[in-house]
């Protein structure tokens, strides 16, 4: 799944954290990040070009919660 | 001073912690919406507290904190919290922090990042905007904590009565893995004067600890290890500590067996805390409890100088395998009578207290050195690796590897 772009980040990880299982970013570069764990939301909170890193990369989760994601994602 | 709005009261605080430390201070109302800052990194740091468990543990109480609560996530950064009414009768809540209780808090994240499949490009801008969280001890902490609770209120709070965090975080511990081995550095000269306080009181039985605290507490209780991880060396520094509690409440009268058990429960308290604000309330539970059991023994006292001063002289001399005749000898009495006398006291023969001081040794090494199992055999004259394994195994109830895996690695996994 694509992320929408401009997606607001911290009520976006918020979500991801009612999620049952992992919830997975691929970025653009093959990078492979949690958004459940807090470091790695801490990562992305901290990225100065995450804007263009979240529009460009795609979201693995399972069926249940992908329900919950989809507001965020480009159908 | 009584003149001044607690607004302005509260301002003049902020600039100095500020101007002091770097730790900015946050207001928010009761709705969460953010007033101001004084923080640096200001969207980062928001972002970090809303993402926390701290967020939803501060703002769900209905009651608010009248005193100030103490509570950190799980890469360790400590917050501090306090409702405050206005005298124009607002609410809102002011918030501490961001802080690292320890100096080597940052180079534990580091090597946490190290290990994730995320490039060291993404990782570069989160560690330098951690590298500006400012560290404390938390025995500062804690004071800056009852100065902010002085400037809101015009009342003066002890230590005990700031609130500690009690929920577990969300994410569990392994996020901050890190395999890298301890350094030994255990030193009793570096124990400070208030656990030299402690550790008496704990011996004596004297539940005025707290009151002897208060007169000579100088706020400075630094870490015993630097392992890179708060929450390992703050639980390394307690476990050591635990120690020497139990080392003091038998030497207040306390049996072996049942300060054996208090061990056990101690250790297991500690292991469990997740954060750490939760090892502040385990140290001072651990306290009172040590002092509470030598106070019940203490009421019918049953152990003579003699044993006791045989059982300091045994633990004095682990390292160096005393003997029967050595120990008698050192207490004045002959094998034969000494022995009997330390059993009708104590409940256990000589050579199993031997065994037991030498495997709490043992312990206190596997935590706290990479010695091999087989050096610390030696080092405490087991004879064979296997002989020591065996000892270990029937007093401590697992064997030396799987105790140094489960205390050492137990956040790990």
């Amino acid at each position: 799944m694509k992320l929408k772009k401009n997606l607001e980040l911290v009520p976006f990880l918020k979500d991801v954290k009612q999620c049952q299982a992992d919830v997975w970013l691929i970025t653009q570069k093959k990078d492979r990040l949690n958004l459940k764990s807090f470091l790695t939301q801490c990562i992305l909170v901290a990225m100065p070009d995450k804007k263009s890193v979240l529009s460009h990369s795609s979201l693995e989760c399972n069926d249940m919660d992908k329900e919950r994601l989809e507001k965020w994602c480009l159908l | 001073m009584g003149e001044v709005a607690v607004e302005e009261k509260i301002r003049i605080f902020a600039g100095q912690l500020y101007a002091a430390s770097g730790i900015g201070m946050w207001c928010f109302s009761k709705e969460r919406r953010l007033f101001y800052s004084t923080s640096s990194n200001q969207q980062e740091f928001l972002a970090f507290l809303e993402l926390s468990d701290c967020w939803d543990y501060i703002f769900q109480r209905e009651e608010g904190w009248e005193k100030p609560l103490i509570l950190s996530d799980s890469l360790h950064m400590v917050w501090i919290a306090h409702d405050v009414v206005s005298e124009a009768g607002r609410n809102y809540l002011l918030l501490l922090g961001p802080v690292f209780p320890s100096k080597v808090s940052i180079r534990h994240i580091h090597a946490a990042l190290e290990k994730r499949e995320s490039s060291v490009q993404m990782q570069r801008q989160l560690l330098r905007i951690l590298s500006e969280v400012p560290v404390q001890s938390m025995e500062v902490l804690r004071q800056y904590a009852r100065m902010l609770h002085y400037s809101i209120t015009e009342e003066m709070i002890l230590a005990d009565e700031i609130y500690i965090q009690e929920s577990e975080p969300q994410i569990p511990q392994k996020e901050l893995q890190w395999e890298e081995k301890r350094e030994e550095m255990i030193s009793a000269d570096r124990m400070q004067q208030t656990e030299r306080i402690l550790l008496n009181a704990v011996k004596e039985g004297n539940p005025d600890y707290k009151k002897m605290m208060r007169e000579v507490l100088k706020g400075n209780s630094a870490y015993l290890s630097e392992t890179g991880d708060a929450l390992r060396d703050g639980k390394n520094t307690l476990l050591m500590f635990g120690v020497l509690c139990n080392r003091a409440a038998i030497e207040g009268g306390l049996s072996v067996h049942l300060a054996r058990e208090m061990e056990r429960q101690k250790v297991q308290e500690i292991e469990n805390c997740t954060t750490v604000v939760q090892l502040i309330k385990v140290h001072e539970k651990m306290v009172d409890d040590y002092i509470g059991q030598v106070r019940s023994v203490q009421g019918h006292a049953q152990i003579s100088k003699v044993i006791l001063d045989a059982c300091g002289y045994i633990k004095a001399h682990v390292l160096e395998s005393p003997g029967m005749e050595e120990i008698a000898a050192a207490v004045g009495y002959t094998p034969y009578y000494f022995s009997k006398k330390f059993y009708r006291e104590m409940g256990i023969r000589v050579t199993d207290y031997i065994k037991m001081a030498r495997v709490e040794h043992a312990k206190i090494l596997l935590l706290t050195s990479r010695k091999s199992i087989q050096e610390i055999s030696d080092m405490l004259h087991f004879g064979t690796r296997s002989y020591f394994g065996k000892v270990f195994q029937e007093i401590v109830g697992i064997s030396p590897v799987a105790y140094r895996e489960q205390v050492m690695g137990k956040e790990n996994g």
